[in-house]
């Protein structure tokens, strides 16, 4: 699962990111007030090319092929409490 | 200019995911990467060629019209039901139960120090020498695109792994996660996951970042460095 152009191949790449996520979601939930919305950074793509971009919650995430883009807020809360996400799901403790 | 890899009528190529297609411009970007033609492409393939994207189209040329688009795609880590609209076949109906076989002792609350179904024995950082899959619903599973930096023409091979007990150990502990979950702000959050020797991360603390751990503890078709 070391290729970027072959990893998601691999059933393990949803568990993997998966986790990740669990724990995103996690370390948000252990101050919801004040980590819900926390993001920061530079806009980059995996593997080191960094841009000098700052990262809001309405840089754009770009999907692919797969899916129209959707502004960083709208996936920052997985129950999506103010209803203009569209995430909705949690995670069992 | 015609997409070799998907269009609005066929989908990806493969086994016919009909999605509008939001981003007919990008398919004609001048920078495209060397995308062999693809006419048997699965739709997880699909998949895996949009999660390729981002690393091979912010390059030195950039993305086209300097975009901020280029953002990981697999920032989006919810199982979305856009995606799976567009991807309905990405998990075989007795995924769950494979899983279980795969980690019999739970993931990722620590991995099995036995008894793992791959071959191999010795878990040395090149891994335990892996192979194709040879049991359960992805048995004998094959990739066609890649692996990256090569990308030959309908390059049939099966998906192999070569599991790292110490890198994959290395992030699924107790320590670690703790670590982490001190963060106190995202900043320092996502130099944990993504930033590679940022520190806190167990054993490899000077090696790779959370997100990397992962990926190199399952191991398998290793990523060349690109030029």
């Amino acid at each position: 699962m070391t290729d970027p152009m072959t990893s998601t191949n691999d059933p393990l790449f949803f568990m993997h990111h998966s986790g990740l996520d669990h724990l995103w979601a996690t370390w948000q939930e252990q101050d919801r007030k004040n980590r819900l919305w926390d993001v920061d950074g530079k806009v980059s793509s995996f593997f080191g090319a960094i841009q000098q971009k700052n990262l809001t919650l309405d840089t754009p995430i770009w999907m692919g092929l797969a899916a129209p883009d959707r502004p960083v807020r709208d996936v920052m809360d997985i129950a999506n409490e103010n209803g203009k996400g569209f995430l909705c799901y949690k995670y069992e403790q | 200019m015609k997409s070799p890899l998907f269009d609005n009528e066929s989908g990806f190529g493969g086994n016919g995911a009909k999605v509008d297609n939001p981003f007919a411009d990008l398919l004609n970007m001048p920078n495209m990467p060397n995308v062999p033609k693809m006419p048997k492409m699965s739709n997880m393939e699909g998949h895996s060629h949009t999660h390729s994207q981002p690393s091979s189209n912010v390059g030195p040329k950039g993305l086209p019209n300097s975009s901020p688009k280029g953002f990981p795609s697999d920032i989006l880590k919810g199982f979305t039901s856009e995606l799976l609209k567009a991807f309905p076949d990405w998990f075989p109906k007795d995924f769950p139960s494979e899983l279980a076989k795969a980690f019999p002792g739970g993931f990722p609350g620590g991995l099995p120090t036995g008894g793992m179904p791959f071959r191999g024995g010795a878990m040395f950082m090149g891994g335990s020498g892996g192979g194709c899959i040879e049991g359960g619903p992805f048995k004998d599973m094959k990739l066609h695109i890649g692996p990256f930096g090569i990308m030959k023409e309908n390059n049939t091979r099966c998906l192999r792994r070569s599991f790292n007990a110490v890198m994959a150990n290395s992030a699924a502990s107790k320590q670690v996660f703790d670590k982490i979950l001190s963060s106190k702000n995202f900043g320092e959050f996502r130099q944990h996951i993504e930033v590679p020797s940022f520190g806190g991360t167990g054993a490899a603390r000077t090696g790779p970042d959370f997100h990397s751990l992962g990926h190199g503890g399952v191991g398998g078709e290793v990523w060349p460095c690109p030029k």
